[in-house]
């Protein structure tokens, strides 16, 4: 019976959430977008087949505008764009979550320790961080991406290296204020062990800044990887990724600038949708936060 | 009884605070005076209305969420309400000065203390006086409240709770102002400073001559340094009189009455203090009638009808309740 | 004071060996023999062991790192795999375009964003506001690149204003700097929003209004010095992603400077000039960030109050 009224509670809290973040328009509408975008990844190829569509080159149909071949049209190698982007979805989704995974993962623990234990522990790995973030991130990642090569894997870690340090302040600073406040000691008072407090207070409330930290950083990585694909160092052709098109596209600014421009809005777009999901997510598990 | 003028008249004031869909009744019809010179106690619970009455004084109610939906404040023979933005910052910080509850807060922390006693000078110089005249004059307040004017040039966190009270209390009387509003001015400070604070105010309020409204939730404050003594319950005054009418005489609303068997004594004889039964309601869903209604112990049935008319007891005193009407109203009770 | 700077100038040194350390084992985990690299694919195994011997390349890591590390303290970076020449003199001969193109992006970014963010502030919910609060959010999703892409589209190639690259005069630093400062804008606006929307809340601001300091007065004597802080934070993060978003604009707009050198070292796989471009970059950063936490003490005496124990 405890346990059932446990389970109320959780599920109490969520539904809370989730009650708040419907009234939330623009929440919702990056909700819609980015669920449109995922379910456009998972059935890229229903949009167009990888080998047959995306891929392949028909250069008699090469840069023909959008709405005259397919919906967007045609590249430089009469490659149908839709079904590209629907495939670059694919991979920048798959980079971008790949990469907060990584991140969590490994900045999770460093900064979840460092904030429990403290001492000279939290000094020492602390310090390392903040020689980490003393490296902007976008040349870290280039360095990692330089030594490793290319390609989805290598980017994922490259850009999950930068990130790191992020994670682990993030996780470790609400570690910290919870860890402090008054209900911790509390519960110690009353006798609750280590795993208990981290089971039962620590991690639920730190969950709320880390899912936000997460749903904005999936955009951030989102971006880093287009960008380090679009100066050649990331995913490489013929495997299309949005940033990858957008630096083939380049040369065609002035004949086919709609190969500039698609890409683009769908990277935006996406980036966009994580971000108001995230800030609504923010809202929603804090209201107090605000404005 | 000599005729003694009243520097501020606050008629049948109502003030609403609206947001995110909910309205906030705060404060509703309240009437008072105040004459020069005096000291008027405002007291009651937190959420009774009192700083909202004081804010709407100054003018400094929130813009966009409070609204102002009836009544005057006439101070000097001019109604506040109707002054225009330049005009109620001329009169803010010369005529009218206010203390607020926190000092840890209300002093700016990255200028020093010095700069900001000035600042009200300088702001409200009419005379064309030089700067060093005006710095002249804030050494002149820091010896006043009890701080040696070389510490000018040091920042708020410099300063304990006590001493950045007083320096908060310096900058209010600065332009020697009429009139003085202090909300709670010493409830976050401790109780061994309160003492001082409190008499270092009513000194200077009697060397300046200065008229003072002071917000407070302590009736022993009351006691040792008001004059007269206003009731607020749920943004109504509901009793109104002299210390003496207050504190020895023997009508009393039924709130006020409770307000003191909540108090410790020390000639009583009871083994436990009385609380009083339930809470403020809610101001965004009023009850009708009397508003105390519902807590009050010797509530009758014309209570949760009929707002009851002021009833004045004597030329000083002022109850609100059907328990001191005269005539058909008594009908309640057999 | 005085202390505090030297102790802040003290943290450089760890700063820079372990990002140095970083780099360096970064680069070292990286595959290929340099000397093959040099050699070209013809060379014989005898000239290529030869030549790792005489770089140093078989001496164990620390050894090298030490060796390396001698270098940079006297400004020596190593040479280029591909043509030899001096790293140092590569990245000084790119350093200004760099500087040049951050420095303006960073205080279009200010004389833009910070009075933006504090016009929203106080006409919180006017159309100002709504205008600033959206294009922030839509700036801020927006890569980079694109959005120099884009404009490369408008101005050169549609209505043909401005060249599209180089970095020959002035005219050519618009269009870039307008790309970075658009992404870093819109964060920095939406910070000083924020704050400036705390701070006027505070107590002593209203403390302010009672001695009856008008609304100009309030938010510069009262409000803008306290919400500073934070804004002055954002704006030394918003410099590090510049940094790096500046590699990407120079490539856009094919600008000769320390970023799109990196990326032509990353391209090459030459390993003195990545690192030394990457520890460059990092330096740069690091003394900004310096720079700017002595300007806390500036702005908060609370903060100077620390420094003075």
């Amino acid at each position: 019976m405890k346990r059932d009224r446990q389970q109320g509670l959780k599920q109490g809290k969520f539904s809370a959430v989730w009650r708040r973040m419907k009234k939330n328009r623009t929440a919702m509408a990056g909700l819609v977008i980015l669920i449109i975008i995922i379910l456009m990844a998972i059935f890229a190829d229903l949009i167009g087949d990888y080998n047959e569509v995306a891929t392949k080159m028909d250069i008699a149909n090469r840069l023909m505008a959008p709405m005259k071949k397919g919906l967007f049209g045609t590249d430089h190698y009469g490659r149908d764009v839709l079904a590209r982007i629907a495939h670059g979805a694919r991979v920048s989704l798959i980079i971008g979550f790949g990469a907060v995974l990584v991140s969590l993962v490994f900045g999770g623990a460093i900064g979840a320790t460092a904030g429990f234990y403290g001492g000279r522990y939290d000094n020492i790995v602390m310090r390392c961080m903040d020689i980490i973030m003393a490296i902007p991130s976008t040349i870290l990642a280039l360095a990692v991406v330089a030594a490793l090569g290319g390609g989805i894997f290598n980017l994922m870690i490259a850009i999950a290296v930068a990130d790191i340090p992020n994670y682990a302040r993030v996780v470790r600073s609400s570690v910290l204020t919870i860890r402090n406040a008054d209900y911790i000691e509390a519960a110690n008072a009353v006798g609750a062990g280590t795993a208990h407090v981290l089971a039962r207070h620590i991690i639920p409330n730190v969950l709320g800044p880390i899912i936000v930290q997460c749903t904005l950083g999936i955009g951030s990585s989102i971006l880093n990887a287009a960008g380090l694909s679009y100066i050649g160092l990331g995913v490489q052709a013929p495997r299309p990724e949005w940033g990858n098109m957008l630096s083939e596209a380049r040369e065609f600014i002035q004949s086919a600038p709609h190969l500039i421009i698609i890409p683009g809005i769908f990277l935006a777009l996406t980036v966009l949708a994580l971000n108001l999901l995230g800030d609504g997510l923010r809202d929603a598990l804090d209201p107090r936060l605000k404005d | 009884m000599s005729k003694i003028h009243t520097i501020l008249e606050v008629k049948d004031l109502r003030v609403a605070y609206a947001g995110s869909g909910e309205r906030v009744q705060a404060v509703n019809g309240l009437s008072f005076g105040v004459q020069e010179g005096e000291c008027l106690g405002l007291v009651g619970e937190t959420g009774a209305g009192k700083t909202t009455v004081a804010l709407s004084v100054m003018g400094l109610l929130p813009e966009r969420t409070s609204r102002i939906e009836s009544g005057e404040i006439i101070f000097e023979g001019r109604d506040l309400l109707q002054c225009k933005k330049k005009e109620m910052q001329a009169i803010r910080g010369e005529k009218i000065s206010m203390i607020f509850q926190d000092p840890m807060t209300s002093l700016n922390p990255v200028l020093t203390i010095g700069e900001q006693i000035l600042e009200g000078l300088e702001l409200h110089n009419e005379e064309k006086k030089s700067r060093e005249e005006l710095i002249a004059r804030v050494h002149e307040m820091l010896e006043l409240v009890g701080i040696p004017a070389a510490r000018y040039h040091e920042y708020p966190h410099q300063f304990s709770g006590g001493m950045k009270q007083r320096v908060v209390i310096a900058m209010a009387l600065a332009c020697s102002p009429k009139l003085l509003i202090a909300d709670e001015p010493t409830t976050a400070l401790d109780v061994t400073i309160q003492a001082q604070v409190l008499d270092m105010m009513s000194q200077l309020r009697e060397r300046l001559g200065m008229t003072m409204i002071l917000i407070t939730h302590d009736l022993g404050i009351v006691a040792e340094k008001c004059d007269t003594v206003a009731t607020v319950y749920a943004g109504e005054i509901i009793e109104f009189g002299t210390v003496e009418d207050i504190f020895s005489g023997e009508a009393h609303h039924p709130y006020t009455k409770g307000l003191f068997d909540a108090l410790p004594s020390l000639v009583s004889t009871e083994r436990r203090l009385k609380s009083i039964e339930g809470l403020m309601p809610d101001p965004t869903d009023l009850p009708a009638g009397c508003k105390f209604h519902p807590r009050c112990p010797r509530c009758k049935p014309i209570c949760r009808e009929r707002e009851p008319e002021p009833v004045q007891i004597s030329q000083s005193h002022m109850i609100k309740c059907f328990l001191y009407a005269q005539g058909e109203e008594e009908m309640g009770s057999r | 004071m005085g202390k505090y700077i030297a102790k802040r100038i003290l943290w450089l040194i760890p700063i820079v060996l372990g990002v140095s350390f970083i780099i360096f084992s970064i680069m070292y985990l990286k595959p290929g023999n340099p000397a093959q690299l040099i050699l070209g694919s013809e060379a014989t195994q005898e000239a290529i062991d030869q030549l790792s011997e005489e770089m140093g390349l078989n001496e164990p890591f620390f050894v090298q790192y030490f060796n390396y590390m001698k270098g940079l303290i006297r400004g020596d970076l190593g040479s280029s795999y591909r043509n030899g020449n001096s790293v140092s003199a590569e990245i000084a001969a790119r350093f200004p375009v760099t500087l040049r193109l951050a420095a303006f992006s960073i205080l279009l970014v200010c004389i833009i964003g910070i009075p933006i963010g504090i016009i929203s502030a106080i006409r919180q919910y006017s159309v100002i506001d709504m205008v600033s609060v959206v294009l922030a959010l839509v700036l801020a999703s927006m890569p980079s690149f694109w959005i120099g892409l884009m404009l490369m589209l408008l101005f050169s190639v549609q209505l043909q204003l401005l060249p599209p690259t180089g970095a020959d005069s002035w005219i050519n630093y618009i269009l870039p700097c307008l790309t970075l400062a658009a992404v870093n804008l819109a964060v920095v606006t939406r910070m000083t929003r924020s704050t400036m929307l705390e701070v006027i809340r505070q107590d002593y601001v209203r403390t302010a209004r009672a001695k009856g300091a008008g609304e100009g007065r309030v938010v510069m004597k009262h409000c803008l010095k306290n919400g500073m802080i934070p804004v002055l934070t954002i704006v030394a993060i918003q410099f590090s992603k510049l940094i790096g978003g500046a590699v990407l604009v120079e490539s856009v707009f094919a600008m000769p400077g320390l970023g799109s050198l990196l990326v032509t070292a990353i391209r090459s796989s030459d390993t003195p000039l990545i690192m030394g471009s990457v520890i460059v970059l990092a330096i740069i950063f690091t003394v900004i960030n310096l720079v700017i936490d002595l300007l806390y003490a500036v702005i908060d005496p609370r903060i100077r109050a620390q420094f003075a124990k």
